[in-house]
Order: structure tokens, then C-alpha cells, then sequence
């Protein structure tokens, strides 16, 4: 298969990937092999290929952000043919005791898609069964697979930003433009499920919205104000 | 509360005390992501209909990806289709 490898030499023309034929990766048990349709291009990525992570593999494809087919293993969750999304996190041990603790995202030994394992800068992409994501149907992979990193994530500082249930900020103080603004993710992808003043719809585990007065000691500036949705 | 995540950051912005931090804010980072958090946002990225902007790269193309994502010279994100 064709795949994009970072193995640390950058090439003659000072590219740090490598276009090139690589054997296709065998299914293995617990796992679900994809025809990748679509990977986002994450900065981590960047910082992968310019050795700000440290190198853990002597070749590596990146590429965290992958939407693809699943073509071989195929679960009843996730049959042949049907789309899922991978992340980041590729996988975890489900033992330690954060991810008994509903913590896996602290895991001692996690897998990360693209850095610890291959990714999805290729044709194929194996990846844990239970580490995908099934795509619903109307969203497409292409303007799916850049939600998948800085999306969930954004979604993440949003809900531990309004921890002690939903808050009430103004526009200015947009909990995730902070963090977005921080973490450099681009402003398309900004803030898009609190838009100010906005209620917003329930989740599976239930998006709650509750308005609370305004309290200007808090409240610095005379914004707009809005609600971010946090999950319980 | 201000939440952070970067799987790789060297050095936080600074932050304007009098605009920014006055009143008891809290700052925490934000490390990873959950299976649960990737369900419940897709599902929100499905109602809300949200579409981000993107540049397509074929995967000839990804060192052009690469370099688009650092010198941000795209108005959207970048994504290498196959």
C-alpha cells in the first residue's frame, strides 16, 4: 500500500515523509483493518516529524484524525463496509486505575494513533476495534476526519470549563476559543456547539443547559453571554 | 475555568491578569480524550450540523499538508484524502 513514513531523516528535498510502498498490516485479533478515506492533518503531527515528541519508532506513519472503511475484521458493531472515525487515543490497558476510574484518557499505557502506532496517512490503518467511532450516516468523511482531534477535544475543555455544570460566560471568555487559542486550532473549528446565547440539544448521556444569572463580579466586560452544555 | 490541552506544548501564552484572571479563575489542562467524549461530540457535530473548512492533499501530497498546517497558509483544516 502507498503510505507517508517519518523516519527522522528528513529526504534530499527537506521533506520529513516519505511517499513510498509498505506491506499492507495483517489483521489482528481485537482489531479492525480500514480503508482510510480521509485523514486530518493535526499540528501534533507537526510536532511528531519535527522530533518535538521523541521518535518511538524508527518508521512511523502518522496521522491521528482518520476516517475510513472498516474492510477486514469487522464486528457486529462495526460490520464490513461500515465508516468509522478513529482518534488519538488508539487504545489503553483498561486495567490501571485511571481507566477504572473513568479516567482513560489518563491511561498508563495508552496507544496513540500515529505516534506509538501507525496512523492514517496510508491506504490502510489498523487500528483497536474498540477504539473507533461509527460515523452516523449525513456526516462526510472528508469534513469529518478534522473534527476528530481538535473537535472532541475543544468539546472536552468546553465541558470540564463549565465542571460544575453549565456556565454562563461571556462571548469574549468563550471557555474553548481560550483554550482553542492556546492549543493553535484554527478558528473555523472554534467554539461551534456553544454559539452565545444558544440551547443546545441533548446528547446520549444527556446535554444539560441551565442559565444562570448573570454575576458581574465574575463576568468581567459586557459581552454576550451563553451557555455551555456539560454532560453528566 | 480555562482548560488547556496540547499534547505537546512548550510554554503557555501569557495571560492578562486584570482582564483575564481577576475574580478566581482556574486554569486546568485538558490531556487526551475519552471514548466517551468522542461519542457524545460526534453525535453533537451531527445535530449541530457542524462542517469545518477544509483543504484537501492527496497522500502524494502530505509533505504539502505538513507544511500548509505550519505556515497556516490554509483557511481550514487540512486532510489528506485517499
Amino acid at each position: 500500500m502507498r503510505a507517508a513514513v517519518y523516519n527522522g531523516i528528513p529526504t534530499a528535498e527537506g521533506n520529513h515523509l516519505r511517499i513510498e510502498d509498505v506491506p499492507r498490516p495483517m489483521l489482528q485479533s481485537g482489531h479492525v483493518l480500514l480503508r482510510v478515506i480521509a485523514c486530518g492533518v493535526c499540528r501534533t503531527d507537526l510536532h511528531i516529524v519535527e522530533g518535538d515528541l521523541p521518535s518511538l519508532r524508527p518508521n512511523l506513519i502518522p496521522g491521528h484524525q482518520i476516517v475510513g472503511e472498516v474492510v477486514d475484521g469487522g464486528t457486529d458493531a462495526i460490520p464490513l463496509g461500515s465508516q468509522v472515525g478513529v482518534s488519538w487515543m488508539g487504545g489503553t490497558d483498561g486495567d490501571c486505575w485511571f481507566c477504572k476510574h473513568q479516567m482513560e484518557n489518563l491511561c498508563d499505557h495508552p496507544v496513540f494513533t500515529g505516534y506509538t502506532v501507525d496512523g492514517g496517512y496510508a491506504e490502510y490503518a489498523l487500528v483497536r476495534a474498540d477504539f473507533t467511532f461509527p460515523i452516523p450516516l449525513g456526516l462526510d468523511a472528508v469534513h469529518v476526519a478534522p473534527l476528530l482531534c481538535a473537535g472532541i477535544i475543544g468539546f472536552s475543555c468546553a465541558q470540564e470549563s463549565s465542571a460544575s455544570g453549565a456556565c454562563v460566560l461571556p462571548e469574549y471568555n468563550r471557555a474553548n476559543v481560550w483554550a482553542c487559542s492556546v492549543l493553535g486550532v484554527p478558528p473555523h473549528l472554534r467554539c461551534p456547539f456553544c454559539s452565545p446565547g444558544d440551547a443546545r440539544p441533548t446528547s446520549s448521556h444527556g446535554v444539560r443547559h441551565t442559565e444562570r444569572p448573570p454575576q458581574s463580579s465574575m463576568q468581567p466586560g459586557s459581552g454576550e453571554r451563553m451557555t455551555v452544555p456539560r454532560l453528566h | 475555568m480555562v482548560a488547556i490541552n496540547a499534547i505537546h506544548l512548550d510554554q503557555m501564552p501569557g495571560f492578562d491578569y486584570d482582564k483575564l484572571l481577576w475574580g478566581e479563575r482556574q486554569i486546568r489542562s485538558v490531556a487526551n480524550m475519552t471514548r466517551e467524549d468522542a461519542g457524545d461530540f460526534l453525535k453533537l457535530a451531527y445535530d449541530l450540523k457542524i462542517q469545518p473548512r477544509v483543504t484537501t492533499f492527496t497522500l502524494e501530497d502530505a509533505n504539502k499538508a505538513l507544511l500548509a498546517v505550519k505556515d497556516e497558509t490554509e483557511n481550514g483544516s487540512a486532510v489528506i484524502v485517499l
